[in-house]
Parts: structure tokens; C-alpha cells; sequence
């Protein structure tokens, strides 16, 4: 910066801090801006105004105030400044205080005539500059909003991605991959991440155990998915192309909608069977896909998941407590003999 | 001695002559194992379409197309599974049978409080992101002209006219035959007065109590016999009776021949239908599947157990 080699010292840094412009520019007030701003008997010049306020329109209510920015435009536009704005009719001066919603200011502001203003610079003098323009926010009650084409919007992007594309095909193909998708995110991510946030020094062991058998069941559930019901969706999609191949009967079936034909992809009962389909065979396979995690969580354990959390002891089977036959026979017992509570080993509905 | 099987034909002349034929090239294990794929998902097709030729799937698919299937079939298979879970408490060695009842009461009730959750969520979502349902469906239309109009019909959707939906309607074309759409046609014969639009009546009398035309609508409709045949008919003649001298009926109509006319470029343009239907699915797909593999587990069953407990341990006080 220009003042770094020249203000070193502290007392000609203050100096030269006050005499920046652009430091300058802060410390104007809105009472030293309005000072250089005004409105004009003659207006502004036709090239600046937009046609929409050329036409006749009183830019004051009733009361004679106006808080809005089209009516503040239209007094800068409008030749003439009307009598309810001065109320000294000798003062060769305009009082501009009402023009300005009162909020902005609190003294009054005196207002000159120069026709050098029209050459002010833009950056200095920034509110004649807010209220000519249309598309802003600042002023307050401003209601001249551009409404926005939805072209512009977030959402109209976001459903021409790609991977949103693959993502909602995939829902409407196969809904069991696309199940097993979702549980792999959420066993994998968010579950651990809530137990491992539940432990204390005490749970830790045990915490890991749990977390490490989420991620399993994940991966095993995504890799059972894929393995069975890529092939029933494959068959699907061949359905799709050659109905009368394929499914002779039900052709004119999937093809009619109430009284209308319609094609193959938009044939509501060809996606109610897809899901049919697709989703239910999980009800067949749920007992072997247990058995499978049971059997594949202690493989996964031994190759990576044990490094991960750095779990030293290896998972085992449920063992009942014992109870002890002697129980009856101590001088002294304080404690119950009954085994612990089957609700702490109870993780959940669905595995 | 040796022998081989060697596949002859015979000539003019009685003679037998070997005949060479071309085994199919199998250059790789892969592309053995494609061939050996396709052959198999042949017979999976095969099979689903026996499937769909039964009378019984096809009453069931009936049943199921219209509305929200897709909840219908996750919910069930998820109590089914849940149903297993409990039979399988009750049949295992390893817990004692004080504590099978209530472990298989709490499995109950939080797998029928995770459905009911996932309904009511599902059931939120879908309202609060229709705008963003036609905004996908719009952004994803192939066709620029089309794209286009339908951009200009979003953003005046509230006034639409006949010359909006005959300017849309000279840009498409069927995809089967050269069948064209018209305002009369497919708007006000195909528009139907539901259960859906008579609640939105009266929201809009309980907004604004004054207008008379409503009233006279609401009235005129609750006055038809609920059994009569010509019920929707007579909903029908009666809303387009006093359509024209109420703003709000205007809008509805209007909004209604939007949604139709969205339907009809769905339906013509390709891969496009596939996607919305896709996008209902995966709303409610995700919906579910949060909730039964974190909400439940993760907040749910704890709570669900110590109050088990508790009960448990005033019982045995």
C-alpha cells in the first residue's frame, strides 16, 4: 500500500489514514452524502430514465409522504417539485427531508441546486445512485422485486446433474440396490459416528464391537443386493424393449391406461411390477441374508474393520451368563444370582 | 481303434461326407460368461412375463398403481421382517421367558411407530417440495421449444388461457401416430372435480368468508346425492358454471390444465417419465430407510428399554 513505505511511524500513519480517499469514503456520513445529492427543477436527463416512469403518475399519497423507491425515483424524474415539499415558498432552497424516508436521518438537510452533480462520481455518492436503480434491496417496503425465471435457480441445476440423473434411475429400476445404497451410507457413516459419540471409557469395547458390525452389515447387505437383484432388473429392462418377446400376455395390459395407450415407459403398471418385483424378494431372503452377515462380520473384523478402530479382541458368540449352584448355600449374599437383562444386547428392529 | 463323432450329410449320389460347422467363437472367459449372463437373464424375463400374464398380479397391480405404492410395499415388507424378528425371540434358548414378552412387545410397537413416522414424513415432503417435483420435471424435458413454453406457463400459472395450452400443444406429437391435443379435449372434459378441490373451496371461503360464489358452489355440490351415478358429471357442470365470475375457481383451473399438460409432455417425451417416477420413489425409499436403520435403533429402542425396565422393575417391587 502507498502508506507503508511513507507512514512508518505511528504519528504520520494516523496522518496519512485521514487524508485516503478511500478512508475518506467511510467517515462521509449520510448528512455530508445528502449534502451532494439532490434533485434538480430540471430532472434528470431522458437517457437515464426508464420508460416506465415516463408516464403521469403522483409520486406522493395523501399524507404527502412516500416511502417507497419507484415514488423516490419518480420526484428525482419529475420536472416540477411539488408545493407540499416546500414549506417555506421564499427559500430558494428545496427541502429534500421528506423526499427521504425519516429513518435514514434524524437533522434537517439543506439541498443545493448545481448542475455539476450529474457528474459526481459513483463511488463517493452512493445514494442517488441506490435510488435510481430498480433491482435493489436496501430501502425498506421497496416493492419493485424482479421475480426470478426458475432457470436461475438452484434446483433447476441441481436436477440437470448427472449424477441426480443416476441416482433417480436407479430408484426407479432397482429398488433394492438403491435400498442397500442408502443403507450403506447410513450404516457406514451416520450409525458409527452416533455410537462412537455415545461411548464412555467404560463402553468403548463394546461401542467398537457395535460400530464395526454396522459397517459390516452394510457391505455385506449392499454386496447381497447387487449379487441377487441385478439379474431380476436386467430381465426387466429386456421386458422394456420387447414386451411382445418376452411377456406375450401382458402386453396390452401394461400398455392401456384406463381408456388411453401409452407407452412401455410411461405405463404406471409397469413401474408398480418393477417395484413388485424388485423389492419383493426381500422378504424370502431376509433369513439367509442374517445368517450371511452373522457368518461374514468376523472375516471383515480379521482383514480391516479391527485396524480402523484398533480393537485388539476378536468378536465372539453370545454366551448366557452362569448361574451359580452354590448360590443358596453362602454365609452371606448381597447380590442376586439372577443373569443380566436381555435389553442391552437388544440393538434394534431391522439389521 | 478309434471312433468319432462326426456329424455327416448324404449326396446325390447315396456317398457320406463329413460336414463342418462353425462353432460359435468364444475368445475370452468374458465373453463367455456375457453369453452365459444373457442367456440367464433371458430366462428371468421370461419368467417375469409368465408372472404378469397371471390374473392374480394383475388384479394386484390394479390395486396398487394408483397413489402412493411405494410406501404401501415397504411398510409391509418391513412389519413382515419385523414379525420374524419376534418369532424369533420367542422361539431363542438363550433368553429366559420373563423377559421374551416384553422384548417382543418393544419390538412391536417401535417397528409400527417407525412406520407410522415414515408415512407421516413422506406424506410432509410431498407437499413441501411439489414445486421442486415441476421444476425437475421441467428442467429435464429435452426438447428446447418445449422446455421453453413450459418455463413461460410455470411462471403464469395462475392465469393461464386457451391460447397457452394450444400454442403447447401445436409442438407435440404423439409418439404413435400423428395424434394431435386439444384445449376442449384434454383440459375441460379431462378435468374432474375431487375431494382434493373441494377442500381447497373451502380453505379459500374460510380465507375470504365474503365471497357469495363459493358458498353457492359449496352448497350446489353438498346438495347432490352421494349416490347418485351422474355425480361427477354434475360437480363437473357446476364448477365451470361459476368459474368465470371468481378469481380463485379460475386459478384452480388454471393450475389443474398446468399439471395435465405437464403430464401429456411427460408421457411423450422419453426417459422422462422414468425420472419422476423414479424421484417419488426415492423420496419415500430414503424416508423409510433413515428411519428404520438410525431413527429407530439409534433413539428409539434405548428409550423403548429403559421404560421396559423400569415397568419391569415395579412390577417385582
Amino acid at each position: 500500500m502507498w502508506y507503508d513505505s511513507k507512514c512508518r511511524n505511528l504519528s504520520t500513519f494516523t496522518k496519512c489514514e485521514e487524508n485516503h480517499p478511500s478512508i475518506k469514503e467511510k467517515r462521509m456520513t449520510i448528512q455530508r452524502v445528502q449534502l451532494k445529492s439532490f434533485t434538480s427543477p430540471e430532472g434528470l436527463p431522458e437517457s437515464k430514465v426508464d420508460s416506465r416512469f415516463k408516464e403521469g403518475k403522483k409520486p406522493y399519497n395523501k399524507d404527502g409522504y412516500n416511502n417507497t423507491g419507484s415514488q423516490l425515483m419518480e420526484a428525482q424524474i419529475s420536472k416540477k417539485a411539488p408545493a407540499t415539499l416546500s414549506k417555506d415558498k421564499g427559500n430558494q432552497y428545496i427541502n429534500n427531508e421528506e423526499l427521504y424516508p425519516k429513518s435514514h436521518h434524524n437533522s434537517t438537510v439543506i439541498k443545493l441546486h448545481s448542475k455539476s452533480n450529474y457528474t459526481y462520481n459513483k463511488n463517493l455518492y452512493n445514494s442517488n445512485q441506490k435510488t435510481a436503480e430498480i433491482s435493489f434491496g436496501g430501502l425498506l417496503n421497496s416493492s419493485n422485486k424482479v421475480a426470478k425465471s426458475i432457470t436461475d435457480t438452484r434446483a433447476w441445476k441441481f436436477s440437470q446433474n448427472k449424477f441426480t440423473k443416476w441416482f433417480v434411475n436407479k430408484a426407479a429400476t432397482n429398488q433394492a440396490v438403491f435400498e442397500a445404497l442408502n443403507a450403506l451410507v447410513i450404516t457406514c457413516l451416520l450409525r458409527p459416528a452416533a455410537i462412537l459419540a455415545q461411548s464412555n471409557d467404560t463402553n468403548r469395547e463394546k461401542n467398537k464391537k457395535a460400530a464395526s458390525h454396522s459397517i459390516a452389515s452394510g457391505i455385506i447387505g449392499y454386496g447381497f443386493a447387487v449379487a441377487l437383484f441385478t439379474p431380476i432388473a436386467q430381465g426387466l429392462s429386456k421386458i422394456k424393449k420387447e414386451p411382445e418377446k418376452y411377456a406375450k400376455k401382458a402386453v396390452d395390459f401394461f400398455k392401456t391406461n384406463g381408456t388411453k395407450k401409452v407407452s412401455m415407459e410411461a405405463s404406471k403398471k409397469f413401474a408398480a411390477y418393477t417395484m413388485i418385483c424388485t423389492y419383493g424378494p426381500q422378504l424370502f431372503t431376509a433369513a439367509i441374508r442374517s445368517g450371511i452377515t452373522i457368518g461374514m462380520i468376523p472375516i471383515i473384523d480379521k482383514l480391516f474393520l479391527n485396524k480402523l478402530f484398533k480393537s485388539t479382541k476378536d468378536s465372539k458368540k453370545y454366551v448366557p451368563p452362569t448361574i451359580d449352584p452354590m448360590y443358596n448355600y453362602y454365609y452371606l449374599n448381597f447380590s442376586s444370582n439372577q443373569p443380566k437383562k436381555a435389553f442391552q444386547s437388544f440393538t434394534g428392529v431391522m439389521k | 481303434m478309434q471312433v468319432q463323432a462326426i456329424t455327416t450329410y448324404k449326396t446325390n449320389n447315396n456317398q457320406t461326407r463329413p460336414l463342418f460347422k462353425g462353432m460359435p467363437a468364444v475368445k475370452n472367459i468374458k465373453s463367455g460368461m456375457s453369453t452365459a449372463y444373457n442367456s440367464f437373464t433371458d430366462a428371468i424375463a421370461y419368467g417375469e412375463g409368465k408372472l404378469a400374464g397371471t390374473a392374480w398380479m394383475q388384479r394386484f397391480i390394479d390395486f396398487m398403481k394408483d397413489g402412493n405404492y411405494q410406501q404401501h410395499i415397504v411398510a409391509a415388507v418391513g412389519l413382515v421382517l419385523s414379525g420374524f424378528y419376534m418369532a424369533d425371540t420367542a422361539r431363542s434358548k438363550n433368553i429366559e421367558e420373563d423377559q421374551k414378552m416384553p422384548l417382543i412387545m418393544n419390538q412391536g410397537v417401535v417397528s409400527i411407530g417407525s412406520t407410522v413416522g415414515g408415512y407421516t414424513l413422506d406424506n410432509y415432503l410431498t407437499k413441501k417440495l411439489n414445486n421442486f417435483t415441476e421444476v425437475f420435471n421441467i428442467a429435464n424435458i429435452s426438447n428446447s421449444q418445449i422446455q421453453k413454453a413450459m418455463v413461460k406457463m410455470h411462471a403464469n400459472k395462475d392465469n393461464l388461457e386457451k391460447s397457452d395450452f394450444e400454442e403447447l400443444f401445436g409442438l407435440i406429437k404423439n409418439q404413435q401416430g400423428n395424434k394431435t391435443y386439444t384445449y376442449e379435449k384434454e383440459i375441460k372434459e379431462s378435468f374432474e372435480v375431487d375431494s382434493s378441490l373441494i377442500k381447497q373451496l373451502k380453505k379459500g371461503l374460510k380465507k375470504q368468508p365474503q365471497d357469495e360464489i363459493l358458498k353457492t358452489t359449496i352448497e350446489e355440490i353438498n346438495a347432490i346425492d352421494p349416490k347418485s351415478l351422474d355425480k361427477v358429471t354434475k360437480m363437473n357442470s357446476i364448477f365451470l358454471k361459476n368459474m368465470e365470475k371468481s378469481p380463485t375457481m379460475k386459478r384452480m383451473f388454471s393450475h389443474n390444465g398446468f399439471k395435465q399438460s405437464l403430464k401429456i409432455v411427460t408421457e411423450n417425451q422419453k426417459g422422462l417419465s422414468q425420472l419422476m417416477t423414479g424421484l417419488k420413489i426415492a423420496k419415500s425409499l430414503m424416508v423409510f430407510g433413515l428411519i428404520y436403520r438410525f431413527i429407530s435403533p439409534v433413539i428409539a429402542t434405548p428409550i423403548a428399554n429403559n421404560l421396559s425396565a423400569k415397568i419391569e422393575s415395579k412390577k417385582n417391587k
